[in-house]
């Protein structure tokens, strides 16, 4: 017999935010949303009393001395999530407590506070602004009357069976020993922070009892339709791209590249399912081409696809067969015009789009304009988020392309300005070269995990049909410094 | 129809009814939108809206002393200055105030919430949406 008591979790409605309480809210908890102003704690809070509220379920929400109700109710009212037809009635009641608060009498703001949950019955109670009490609180000196406060209204609420939030603006949750952290059962944390010209929003977990949350910083948007939580370890919960399902990649056929020639580079067939690939290059030597045509023939074989499109939007790409993919539906795009994402953001929408199309086949390009669209405080940590991102999608079964831009050097052979290379399984690199009296260009296999391939440099040239690669050239070398010359000794026949 | 609203929230004192009657109809609309309005929006807020109707109404009639002590009390000048004047005007007057009071919460928080608040308070069954507001 299981004779531990059974927490249920609430779904809290808001986007991502119950994958970082590790499952959704403990029912009769007593929370604080807490965080200095303009982070989002009142939007949060109405949110969560919104999608949770119901005539079974009703909130009630107390308005102290902070943001006026007022004021309140006028810009709430703009979030999708607000519900006109839930106010005053059997699901949520918004009360003014203000005229008791500023009497500094906390037996009277107790006293009201439990006739009116007497009478509405909640199963939801807000306290907004918690802080305007403990101000209050202060003033008159009566900080241990404040003390003896919260703790009676905690024991009150749990024992009435109501989950509770407080509200409140603190600049910090870890520097202030403060009695009201001490008894809360969870505590979030709100913050914004600007870096450069932009800003970031975070959520941290601070406290949730009995529950495994995850922990650290997690960055969120607040859009028309509210807060969106992007969690830093994001869980796929396991899902896979439908097009595969349960198929272990190495049993899967390779994806054709949409370039033959270059299939029979990477080993025969194309690029091993699962795999990612880097193709690193000058401006114009065919990147997004290759891209492109790894859509193409996916297209081809009713695989979709995915691009993330950092570089121009979809409507400025000047790429027709990218377009006409769009529009036929076999190739989602992702949105990333915004100039402040975050890696997190960036991978919820990509993963959002394999698992709601069933993409098999995603595309990166590039990773230079990847870099300038993160808000600069995450390009610190870009090559460790580039590594996150590509596990979960190879996890989601994905097969990943990304282009790196990379300068032409001819002193040293690199592949990528982030030290991407080792994140990938395989990497394909373009160069331009100088061959009698003319701009070239060669592209060679640098690396297919576990898998032979070509080693060959071959000359390429991108027509109207896309890229025609051309047969390997033994008898030049010296590609690589730019300036091919005729081979010293010519290959043995059959090598 | 938000004329109509406020005619039907005056109701009780028939076409015929005297200017106490008129200024007795106009303060049991206001008492009951306030019982609505106080608990959502604070006393603070429910003077400030009440007085800023006044204001808005001012071309109707001469804007009453507001009394600084409760929010009931705050409408006893207004029921003192409707009750001496000529039925029409008072009748005028309290529509005035009213429309003027509804037009505001419509402004602030919008037409859905207002008329539910509405409805509840002046018991009008609860279908269609306010008009849109007048020009000032």
């Amino acid at each position: 017999m299981n004779e531990k008591v059974v927490i249920r979790r609430l779904a809290t409605g808001v986007p991502g935010l119950d994958a970082l309480l590790g499952g959704g809210l403990a029912e009769f908890s007593f929370n604080i949303l807490a965080g200095p102003p303009g982070a989002g704690k009142t939007t949060l809070a109405h949110q969560i009393m919104f999608g949770l509220a119901n005539p079974e379920r009703r909130a009630l929400f107390f308005t102290v001395l902070g943001e006026p109700s007022l004021k309140m109710l006028r810009y709430q009212q703009q979030y999708g999530f607000f519900d006109t037809n839930k106010i005053n009635d059997d699901s949520i009641r918004f009360l003014n407590l203000g005229d008791e608060v500023l009497a500094g009498d906390f037996e009277s703001v107790l006293a009201r506070i439990v006739r009116e949950i007497e009478q509405f019955e909640p199963g939801l109670v807000f306290v907004d602004s918690f802080r305007s009490v403990v101000q209050a609180a202060e003033a008159s000196g009566q900080a241990t009357a404040l003390q003896h406060f919260v703790q009676q209204l905690a024991m009150y609420l749990t024992s009435w069976q109501a989950t509770t939030f407080l509200i409140g603006e603190y600049t910090s949750v870890d520097g202030e020993a403060n009695p009201v952290f001490t008894i809360a059962d969870g505590i979030l944390f709100l913050m914004q922070t600007l870096h450069r010209n932009s800003m970031v929003r975070k959520i941290q977990v601070a406290k949730m009892r009995g529950q495994a949350t995850i922990a650290g910083l997690h960055t969120f948007r607040i859009s028309d339709d509210g807060v969106q939580v992007f969690p830093r370890t994001l869980s796929t919960g396991g899902a896979k791209s439908a097009a595969i399902g349960d198929a272990k990649p190495s049993r899967r056929p390779p994806l054709s590249m949409g370039v033959p020639a270059l299939d029979e580079m990477m080993g025969g067939g194309g690029l091993p399912a699962g795999y990612s690939l880097l193709i690193a290059g000058p401006s114009g030597s065919g990147k997004s081409l290759l891209a492109t045509a790894f859509l193409v023939e996916g297209a081809r074989l009713g695989e979709k696809g995915v691009v993330a499109a950092f570089e121009k939007s979809p409507g400025q790409s000047h790429n027709p067969r990218l377009d006409d993919l769009v529009a036929a539906g076999h190739v989602g795009i992702v949105d990333t015009r915004a100039l402040d994402l975050s890696i997190d953001e960036t991978l919820f929408a990509l993963t959002e789009l394999i698992e709601r199309t069933g993409a098999t086949r995603v595309v990166i390009d590039s990773l230079s304009g990847f870099e300038l669209a993160l808000a600069p405080t995450f390009r610190e940590d870009f090559r460790e988020s580039l590594h996150r991102m590509v596990a979960v999608l190879t996890a989601m079964g994905a097969t990943v392309l990304m282009v790196s831009e990379l300068e032409d050097r001819y002193t040293d052979l690199r592949f990528s300005p982030y030290g991407a290379a080792f994140l990938t399984d395989a990497i394909i690199v373009q160069r331009y070269v100088e061959l009698q009296g003319e701009l070239k260009r060669v592209m060679a296999v640098v690396k297919v995990r576990n898998r032979g391939h070509s080693h060959a440099l071959r000359l390429y040239d991108i027509t109207d049909d896309g890229i025609a690669i051309g047969e390997p050239r033994h008898e030049i070398e010296a590609f690589l410094t730019g300036h091919p010359r005729p081979a010293a000794v010519l290959p043995i026949a059959g090598q | 129809m938000r004329d109509d609203m406020i005619k039907q929230a005056l109701g009780e004192c028939g076409v015929d009814a005297d200017s106490p009657a008129i200024a007795r109809a106009t303060v049991e609309a206001l008492t009951r939108l306030l019982e609505q309005l106080k608990p959502l929006v604070g006393e603070l807020a429910w003077r400030a809206l009440y007085e800023r109707s006044l204001h808005l109404a001012r071309s109707s009639f001469i804007k009453p002393d507001v009394d600084k002590s409760s929010p009931e009390d705050l409408l006893t000048p207004l029921q003192q200055d409707l009750s001496t004047r000529p039925p029409a005007a008072a009748r005028a007057a309290a529509e005035a105030l009213l429309l003027a009071l509804a037009d505001l919460l419509v402004s602030l928080i919008g037409d859905p919430l207002t008329l539910r608040l509405v409805h509840k308070a002046w018991d009008m069954p609860a279908a269609g949406t306010l008009p849109q507001e007048k020009p000032q």
